[in-house]
């Protein structure tokens, strides 16, 4: 009993002395940033100096400094999207891997998806006016019926194919 | 020295202009010895160019600093075999090498195609020759490899340390070579248009050398893929760079090429759409190497901003518009000589393929392009990252999938309901069961991998099946034995069964990309020397990492090496040790992180060294485990041997080719329309 009341009392007083530290000094309070949760968020920007290579990835100075200011704001007990929205407000949606499907970045994402669409409908379309004068006469196609032998089968493919 | 490379330059450029206005006027006139003569001058452009780069080699290997691309490329301190393959380290000297290996490919075709295809030949002459002479300009007068500084420098500066890796000493030649033999199915296609050869035989002529070029280009990006996996150390191959993009949108277009031809050959449809493709890969190609060259978009591997930019852009815009302009005016005799004649038949699968490639390359194109389309529109560059790229290709590369999966069952022209439903039952059957069993027993739960490793399971289950049926018919009729029969199936048929194996190797590297994809775990984290980190993946295992400390020293070469030594276990058991490595080039101050793996077909475990304090004391260790990586590369070797394999002539085509001429198919077009 007197052992469990010892420890609650520890507790206490470490963890009364622990925010005072982290009021005092919040960064040399900081032993070893959790890399992986700063990765995490790093990973959805992009890197400032160099191009084609993400925040997490790039090993030069600058994306360190940038890294570390993230594992700052994680400490100060920002969550992830307050810290990608406090990186938006400095320096522009540019800061992100993925370009926000709105304003004018939403060409981006949509122009592929309608020259695909326009594309489908006019496939349909000419398949269609090819297809049609072909429709009525039935019989004249060579494709063998089910009934035909696994040889036959194969023999009229090989007619079929082009050696 | 410098001055004869340089001369011999000029005289090639001269050649090739002179063939191509020569071959044009021959033909026109119908003077033979002209045409002859233009010829001749290609193989002169192939003689001087060579010339060309044999005295750039003698003076990068005999250290002549003197010489701005020496200097810039070599160093004293390089090994010989970095020297010389320091041709293709820089931008003059690979746009040299470019120049030469595309005249190689147009003296080939020349030699190899001249007694058969004596119409077309003076406009392939042409096509190649002022492609050729576009790129020699470029280094004759705006990025000349010979040009001289005025000092005397002892020592270059070394070649760029990410390129001093096997993979990237073969990537570049394999993407060149694929890039620049795309110009022989293009020069066949003008020449076809000019003189209104509308058959396929322009088609069949280089059929071969599409295939070749395909392979290049397929090779290039696969060991592109690999040199960034094993030396860029970011746990991944792919990161959807501009340049790398640029070299896999021509393949995306090229691809539907490759399949549409069949239906031109067996049934006599898409002229005018076959025309397109090949217009449009080999301008995608002309692109793709403008934007790699030219520095308009910054990526880890372009060279420096240059001049040559505005060049490419005018040479781009001439070949599109005149290739256009014949298109356009050959449009009516480009008619299809057959109709549709189901929606259910290969015909429209094919179609439907043709139409998700060229969606595909929309994506990549467009995403590839938008920081420049936003920087002259909004006047800021918006950087468009792998989750585009991801989310909009990932589902259209599904369907293809599918579609690689279904067309090989259905038959040409017409499917019948029923017998369509009997053939798709089994691969069906195999891709349910694959989906449930890694769902129910491996505990892959996230959908899109289940969707991917379903599609997997029905696409190779479906082309098993392909060889089967042939394997069973064989064994039916001629009473071979399993092997035999196998054997002499392919053997038959090296294009089709050549091309299932292709499949083959598309559905294995399809499992390495969804494997890593959906299942790739990650960690970070700062070690003292015996303290452990662990990194787990759910369908993996556990590894365990003990950090051992550091040992280091300076190379012959002037590299500084930090090497770190962890020891692994997996679940438990001693796995080996690990040496994740920092070099630093003390010459060009670059720092370069070089990952150690260990491989199994399960998974990778990739270590990189991120950083360390002192001498060593802690030191800071990224860690993934990426699973099913190795079956991108058995995967891509597979691909490799099937297009070596549709290539390759059967005996029976080496005696037709001999003897006969090439008969034109579809002679009983029904008469619609």
């Amino acid at each position: 009993m007197a052992r469990t009341k010892f420890f609650i009392n520890l507790i206490f007083v470490t963890s009364v002395l622990v925010t005072a530290l982290a009021l005092l000094a919040p960064v040399s309070l900081a032993q070893d940033p959790d890399y992986d949760a700063i990765n995490r968020i790093a990973q959805k920007m992009n890197c400032p100096t160099c191009t084609g290579i993400n925040l997490a990835d790039c090993r030069t100075q600058t994306c360190a400094q940038w890294r570390d200011q993230i594992g700052d704001l994680l400490a100060k007990g920002m969550t992830e999207d307050e810290v990608l929205d406090y990186f938006v407000n400095q320096y522009g949606t540019q800061v992100l891997q993925e370009p926000p499907k709105s304003g004018f970045t939403l060409w981006l994402w949509v122009l592929p998806v309608l020259m695909i669409i326009l594309g489908a409908g006019i496939l349909f379309y000419t398949m269609r006016k090819w297809a049609s004068p072909a429709a009525a006469p039935e019989t004249v196609t060579v494709t063998p019926g089910p009934t035909a032998s696994d040889d036959y089968l194969s023999q009229v493919e090989k007619d079929l194919d082009f050696d | 020295m410098p001055n004869i490379g340089y001369v011999a330059m000029t005289l090639a450029l001269a050649l090739a202009l002179y063939a191509t206005i020569v071959a044009v006027v021959g033909a026109q006139r119908r003077v033979p010895e002209l045409v002859t003569s233009a010829r001749n001058a290609a193989f002169g452009v192939t003689g001087f160019l060579t010339l060309a780069v044999i005295i750039i080699e003698y003076l990068l290997i005999t250290g002549h600093y003197q010489t701005k691309y020496v200097f810039e490329t070599s160093n004293r301190a390089a090994p010989i075999f970095y020297r010389m393959t320091a041709l293709w380290g820089g931008q003059d000297g690979s746009l040299l090498f470019w120049s030469w290996l595309m005249s190689i490919f147009a003296a080939l075709v020349l030699l190899k195609k001249w007694g058969s295809m004596r119409i077309m030949m003076p406009y392939v002459v042409a096509v190649t020759q002022i492609t050729v002479a576009f790129f020699v300009m470029l280094v004759v007068f705006v990025a000349n490899p010979f040009e001289q500084l005025d000092f005397f420098p002892a020592d270059g500066t070394g070649l760029n340390p990410l390129l001093r890796h096997f993979g990237m000493i073969i990537h570049p030649p394999m993407l060149y070579t694929g890039f620049v033999s795309f110009v022989i199915p293009y020069a066949f296609a003008i020449a076809a248009l000019v003189t209104r050869q509308t058959g396929d035989l322009w088609i069949r002529t280089t059929r071969r050398w599409t295939l070749t070029a395909w392979l290049f280009l397929s090779l290039g990006l696969l060991l592109g893929g690999w040199w960034a996996y094993d030396v860029l150390g970011w746990g991944g191959y792919w990161g959807w760079d501009p340049v790398e993009n640029a070299s896999l949108i021509p393949w995306l277009v090229g691809t539907p090429f490759l399949h549409s031809v069949m239906m031109q050959e067996s049934r006599g449809m898409l002229k005018r759409w076959n025309m397109a493709l090949i217009i449009l890969t080999f301008a995608l190609v002309i692109e793709g190497t403008f934007l790699t060259r030219s520095g308009v978009i910054s990526s880890v591997h372009t060279f420096a901003q240059s001049a040559i930019g505005p060049l490419f852009l005018i040479f781009i815009a001439i070949m599109f518009v005149f290739s256009l302009y014949m298109f356009a005016t050959r449009w009516e005799i480009l008619k299809s000589e057959n109709e549709l004649d189901s929606f259910f038949s290969r015909e429209s699968v094919f179609l439907l393929n043709n139409l998700i490639f060229l969606g595909l390359a929309v994506v990549v194109w467009w995403g590839t392009h938008f920081p420049l389309i936003s920087e002259a529109l909004l006047g800021e560059k918006i950087v468009v990252g792998p989750p585009f790229f991801e989310q909009s290709a990932g589902p259209l590369f599904a369907i293809i999938l599918l579609l690689m999966g279904v067309a090989p069952l259905i038959p040409w022209r017409r499917a019948s309901g029923k017998k369509l439903a009997d053939q798709l039952l089994w691969p069906l059957v195999w891709g349910v069961v694959t989906a449930a069993v890694l769902y129910f027993v491996v505990g892959i739960s996230i959908v899109g991998a289940l969707i991917g490793f379903g599609l997997c399971g029905f696409t190779l289950g479906a082309t098993l099946i392909e060889y089967w049926r042939g394997v069973k018919a064989r064994r039916k009729s001629r009473g071979e034995n399993y092997f035999v029969a196998l054997w002499r199936l392919v053997g038959r048929n090296h294009r089709r069964y050549g091309g299932y194996f292709i499949h083959i190797g598309v559905v294995l590297v399809a499992i390495g990309v969804v494997g890593s994809r959906f299942y790739q775990v990650e960690t970070q984290q700062n070690l003292a020397v015996g303290e452990s980190m662990t990194i787990s993946s759910p369908v993996i295992g556990d590894y365990q990492l003990t950090y051992r400390g550091l040992r280091g020293g300076q190379s012959p070469d002037d590299r500084i090496i930090t090497e770190a030594v962890l020891d692994v276990t997996f679940n438990g058991k001693p796995a080996g040790s690990l040496v994740p490595v920092r070099e630093f080039f003390v010459v060009q101050q670059q720092p370069m992180t070089i990952p150690d793996k260990r491989s199994t077909l399960a998974d990778d475990l990739y270590v990189i060294l991120a950083g360390w304090e002192g001498t060593g004391e802690t030191a800071t260790f990224k860690a993934y485990i990426n699973p099913l990586v190795s079956w991108l590369w058995i995967g891509g070797i597979v691909f490799i041997l099937g297009t070596v394999i549709a290539a390759w002539p059967t005996a029976q085509e080496r005696e037709e080719r001999a003897t006969a001429k090439v008969q034109l198919p579809g002679a009983a077009a029904p008469a619609g329309k």
